[in-house]
């Protein structure tokens, strides 16, 4: 869309006469017509409900209890309901997994619901073309086929309770098979897990009691099996303490990822050869003789294997060393294996070398526990996936729910093709969506039931939040239909009698131990839970015994320069590629290269320079399976000889924001590998590019010498006493000095709003600008207009370089400093920009003119300014949040800290006729931050948080200071440990 | 002038009936006009038609109904909150059930079809107005809405414009946060 199309106008012949004419005509019109009417036109009716449900109240939130299923972790989600519709996605506090938080997908859920390209009729498709049809057509046509004799093979996302009851049942019941398809189902580590302990699960993994976690290219803090929890975990295990030691991470990986830029130190390998760095440690290990269990039986097979590898990776023999001796002598030590997209036997190796770690130095049974596996484990291996595809036939009736193998499954679109009919159940027009014969709508999470249990003993409901808004059904309740006109009608197990309907399935199964009470609980808590903390069951027995088998080759040689090898990494926002028609994902930069709306190659400057590769231009990769294009991005986060693509984009279905972004490197993998965790590339230059440039909107990691993002060595922290550090000017009124300060102190009353900001705890995950999307009513602009400068993230989490590192990022969140002689104020002819009474900088948007003064006297660049009016494609404007203004063009707007929570925690306090509490207002990036990066309070409470934290904590500074604005959010520096 | 012609012109000026019965009719015409001009018949305005013609003035004011028993909100919420059918049914399935406007409404409750009323009063949307505030400081609901126990149809009573709500905060020395009502 061109902004700044002009319309073109011309002078017409209207006579003076016409004109006086038409102007006086119009003028009485104006004046007889009473403005009231004007308004009435606008919005004009109030409708009631008839009989309102229990709870909901106009003009009042209500909460809803539900669970998560942007991905398999499974975390516990609140669903606010307002008038109606689901407005905002939160984690739900009480929830083991995530304990109130959420991460960027999760938050985005909401989206996921209102999406505009979302399926909303059911369509047939023959001949090619696809055309509308009706439920009554669809259900009679597709059980017809399996009365005749169809065979019923279903490919779904993982599923636990009664869902995957019903589909097991539904698929037994016409002699199928059912198989969870996830596109990263952790087969490496279950393989190892079988192997070594005839477990073939992903455990539970406790890092938050470890002490000591080395992870080979686990991104653990992005995706890796349940991020939501381990972030969490490791911001616990690994923030700052003053009277603990310093708890460690290590990761070593060929690509420096967000996850990787979090460890201490990050040992940087070819993609491969992290097996070896396992195998090494697991050697020096045994060699020196600091396992606690013995693994003697095993030196050979590895001997074996690091001989057979031939070349061993340049890393120096005393770093080796000391990261077996920490890793052994820790305390709880932790050793996860990655990544999580890899299924090849170099991942399996990989896997089996972290398991033996975890064996020999006894974290098995301690922070490793084999008797919680996760719901991960039931996903289909590639063996039964790569079987069950190859046995389709004519006879096959292929039900595919909400899942998309035909994207990311490299050649799975022809397999299915072979199926005689194909039937897809899902809410987005996806690939596979493509190709099937019917395409039936089924509800978003946020609008049906259902169950899901992450790990044994933690069980989560879900429940509508809101009623349909598109006419679709249920997955449960069209596999229950299809069976009944099937006449093959699906029951309970130990009931008779086939359930009315999916609902009514699901709460037999809740209500069956505890009868309706429990049912009751579980709507309110969102599900059903043992909070005691688990002491992990005892270890399991070793099963293997000496041999061992290393199924990997040695290290593929890339004699060419325009060789490399390929790591593939699924990105923190869209996971596997089904989040990727949600614009605030889109919009959301990726954390280390903060790009937005596309995906690049990481390529290092050496090889780079070698082919003649500039940062920007449009390279191919290919692999034996398949090819891409993509713009290069120069950087050494990734080593010579790599090549890193981050999956999830380039779909060519799917939505208007997702198709035709970026390229899906899914395509680049399938091939078999024995010697490569992914496979082996080759590089060309491609011409072209204009139309796919990378978008960054923090361009540099440098910080230029201004020490914006500020680092303190442990072990200085270690000598200093609470109090001491630096001084902080802080917007109160004992801040104010006459000999610096233009005007006088600002007096507050009741109130005045800080937040206090841990950079030690921020992992750079991005939730929280996600959030404030989700909670501002922040549009999405789309990349063309980012790239002119005009993204309106209120919240950003810009990494920046750790000073004295090359190879570490950390990040700096940063939003409106709401600072005390803050510079935007002084400089608004309009008062559009004023201090208000609690202390926040308010902008009034129905004074603000747009003459965007603030923003430039704005030393921290957070102000955003609306430069079009920007359309919510409906129904995406039915996520609206009520409490926020829409903002339309001309207007400048920045954070608010959450004004509207403020305001509604003060006027409940005030309703119920106390003061409020201290951490009662919690602004939306606080409260979706999985780390508690954020502390938000009350500056003139001296017993506050923030208040201490600003008063007390050695680690505390303002972002430049220098400049003495006396800004409300203090940031406490990130730790830097000395390694030894 | 002669008796004659006196006689002559009084039967001149002898005025029809049905001239005087227009001549009275356009007096008590202007009458009530000026009545209704100058706010003396419907003292407190008329306001929109409504599908239902819900009176304020018996409910409010005859039958002496609190505020909040049908605007259950205004004390907790943000909002006042239009009553659901089911609170009109509360009475109506009891008393004066066959009237035809409460057989109507009974029809729509039973078929669970809303009533959907006009709208009298209006905010702008970036302004953010909270009942339950102004309520807890024992304003009564009359000083914005005007005294509905007089008015049939209920009319807008005051133009909800800053000024109004600046100087009434200003009397009460309550917040002049702009924050408080724009965010």
């Amino acid at each position: 869309m061109d902004l700044f199309e002009s319309r073109g106008c011309t002078m017409s012949d209207m006579s003076r006469r016409t004109f006086l004419w038409v102007t006086g005509g119009s003028s009485i019109a104006l004046v007889t017509e009473p403005p009231r009417k004007l308004v009435n036109k606008l919005v004009n009716k109030l409708i009631p409900k008839v009989i309102p449900p229990e709870n909901i109240r106009p003009g009042s939130w209500t909460v809803f209890a539900t669970t998560c299923r942007e991905c398999p972790a499974g975390c516990g989600m609140h669903l606010s309901h307002r008038d109606g519709r689901v407005t905002k996605a939160e984690g739900n506090p009480a929830h083991p997994v995530n304990r109130g938080a959420l991460c960027p997908r999760g938050q985005s859920a909401p989206q996921g619901l209102y999406d505009p390209d979302r399926l909303r009729q059911v369509l047939y498709r023959s001949g090619g073309a696809s055309r509308p049809s009706n439920w009554q057509d669809a259900l009679s046509a597709i059980s017809t086929r399996l009365i005749s004799g169809g065979r019923a093979v279903i490919l779904s996302s993982l599923q636990t309770g009664a869902l995957a009851e019903v589909m097991t049942g539904f698929a037994s019941a016409f002699r199928g098979k059912l198989l969870f398809h996830e596109a990263f189902n952790y087969e490496p580590m279950r393989a190892a897990h079988q192997e070594l302990f005839g477990l073939p699960v992903v455990p539970h993994h406790d890092l938050e009691n470890s002490d000591y976690i080395l992870s080979f290219a686990a991104d653990f803090l992005e995706t890796w099996v349940s991020p939501v929890s381990y972030a969490r975990q490791f911001a616990d295990m690994h923030g700052f303490r003053q009277d603990d030691a310093q708890n460690r991470m290590v990761y070593v990986g060929p690509r420096l990822s967000m996850t990787a830029s979090n460890a201490d130190s990050f040992i940087q390998v070819p993609p491969g050869q992290e097996r070896l760095v396992a195998a090494t440690l697991l050697k020096l290990v045994i060699e020196r003789g600091w396992q606690k269990n013995d693994l003697t039986p095993f030196r050979g097979a590895l001997d074996g294997m690091l001989k057979g590898a031939g070349q061993v990776p340049a890393i120096p023999e005393a770093t080796l060393l000391q990261v077996a001796q920490s890793f052994a002598n820790a305390r709880a030590p932790l050793a996860l294996a990655g990544p999580s997209a890899a299924k090849g036997a170099v991942a399996s190796d990989t896997a089996l070398c972290a398991a033996l770690l975890n064996y020999a130095v006894g974290a098995v049974g301690k922070t490793v526990d084999f008797s919680r596996p996760h719901a991960l484990s039931r996903t289909a291996r590639e063996a039964e996936l790569a079987a069950l595809l190859g046995s389709l036939g004519a006879n096959d009736v292929l039900f595919v729910h909400d899942t998309n193998p035909a994207y990311s499954r490299n050649g799975a679109a022809a397999q299915l093709r072979r199926a005689g009919t194909v039937v897809y159940l899902g809410t987005m027009p996806d690939e596979t969506a493509q190709m099937a014969d019917w395409v039936l709508p089924i509800d978003s999470p946020l609008e049906s039931w259902g169950e899901y249990e992450p790990e044994p003993g933690v069980r989560g409901l879900m429940q509508p939040g809101m009623g349909r808004i598109h006419d679709t059904r249920s997955a449960g309740d069209l596999f229950l239909k299809m069976a009944g006109l099937a006449r093959r009608p699906l029951s309970r197990k130990g009931s008779a009698e086939p359930p009315a309907d999916f609902a009514s399935w699901l709460k037999a199964g809740w209500s069956a131990p505890g009868g309706e009470a429990a049912w009751a609980g579980a709507l309110r808590t969102g599900g059903d839970w043992n909070t005691r903390p688990k002491s992990p069951a005892a270890p399991p027995a070793l099963q293997a015994k000496g041999g061992l088998r290393f199924a990997a080759a040695g290290v593929t040689p890339l004699p060419k320069p325009a060789q490399a090898e390929l790591w593939v990494w699924p990105s923190i926002m869209l996971y596997d590629g089904r989040l990727a028609n949600r614009g605030w994902l889109q919009e959301a930069p990726d954390p280390v290269s903060f790009v937005v709306w596309g995906n690049w190659v990481d390529m290092n400057p050496r090889q780079a320079e070698a082919l003649g590769i500039e940062e920007g231009e449009m390279v191919q990769i290919s692999t034996a399976t398949g090819s891409l294009r993509a713009p290069a991005r120069i950087t050494e986060e990734v080593g010579l000889q790599t090549v890193a693509v981050g999956l999830g984009q380039g779909h060519t279905a799917l939505g208007k924001n997702a198709k035709g972004i970026g390229a899906n490197a899914f395509v680049l993998l399938g091939g078999v590998n024995s010697g490569s965790t992914f496979a082996p590339c080759r590089i060309a230059k491609v011409p072209g590019g204009a139309g796919d440039r990378m978008t960054a909107t923090a361009p540099s990691r440098n910080q230029l010498h201004r020490e914006l993002l500020q680092a303190v060595p442990v072990s200085e922290l270690r000598v200093m006493k609470p109090g001491e550090g630096d001084r902080l000017d802080l917007p109160l009124s004992k801040g104010h000095r006459p000999e610096e300060d233009m005007y006088p102190a600002h007096e507050h009353k009741k109130h005045r709003w800080g937040m206090a900001i841990d950079l030690q705890r921020c992992i750079g995950c991005g939730a929280c600008a996600v959030a404030c999307y989700a909670e501002n009513n922040i549009p999405v602009i789309g990349k063309e207009m980012v790239r002119g400068g005009r993204e309106m993230a209120w919240l950003r989490v810009p990494p920046y370089r750790m000073p004295g590192d090359r190879l570490r990022y950390a990040w700096l969140p940063l939003h409106c400093q709401h600072c005390d002689a803050a510079p935007c104020e002084p400089v608004c002819p309009v008062f559009a920009a004023v201090h208000n009474e609690e202390g926040l900088n308010a902008q009034i948007y129905n004074r603000c003119i747009g003459t965007r003064y603030c923003s430039n006297n704005c030393p921290y660049k957070v102000r955003r300014f609306n430069w079009l009016n920007v359309e919510w494609r409906k129904p995406l404007d039915l996520q609206l949040n009520p409490e926020v203004t829409v903002r339309t063009r001309g207007v400048m707007e920045k954070c608010t800290f959450c004004v509207q929570r403020i305001r509604q925690a003060e006027y409940r306090a005030s309703r119920e006729r106390r003061q409020l509490r201290d951490g009662e207002v919690v602004p939306a990036c606080a409260q979706t931050c999985p780390t508690g990066v954020f502390t938000f309070g009350d500056l003139l409470d001296p017993n506050s948080r923030v208040s201490r934290l600003a008063a007390t904590e050695p680690r505390r500074y303002q972002l430049l200071h220098e400049l003495h604005t006396k800004p409300a959010v203090t940031f406490l520096r990130r730790v830097e440990v000395e390694l030894g | 002038m002669s008796p004659a012609s006196e006689d002559k012109n009084m039967k001149k000026w002898k005025t029809p009936l049905w001239a005087a019965v227009a001549a009275a009719f356009v007096v008590l015409l202007s009458f009530f006009a000026a009545l209704v001009y100058l706010d003396q018949l419907y003292p407190v305005g008329l306001g929109p038609r409504q599908p239902i013609p819900f009176s304020h003035r018996v409910h409010a004011g005859v039958k002496r109904i609190s505020c909040f028993m049908c605007h259950s909100e205004a004390h907790r919420s943000s909002r006042a909150g239009i009553p659901p059918l089911q609170t009109c049914i509360l009475c109506h399935s009891r008393i004066i059930r066959t009237y035809p406007y409460i057989a109507k409404l009974r029809a729509l409750a039973a078929s669970n079809q809303p009533v959907i009323w006009a709208r009298v009063n209006w905010l702008p949307e970036f302004v953010y107005f909270d009942h339950s505030m102004h309520i807890q400081r024992g304003i009564d609901c009359g000083h914005c809405h005007g005294d509905v126990s007089r008015m049939d149809r209920v009319s807008k009573a005051r133009k909800f414009q800053m000024g109004f709500c600046i100087q009434c905060h200003r009397y009460n020395r309550a917040t002049h946060d702009c924050f408080t009502c724009h965010r």
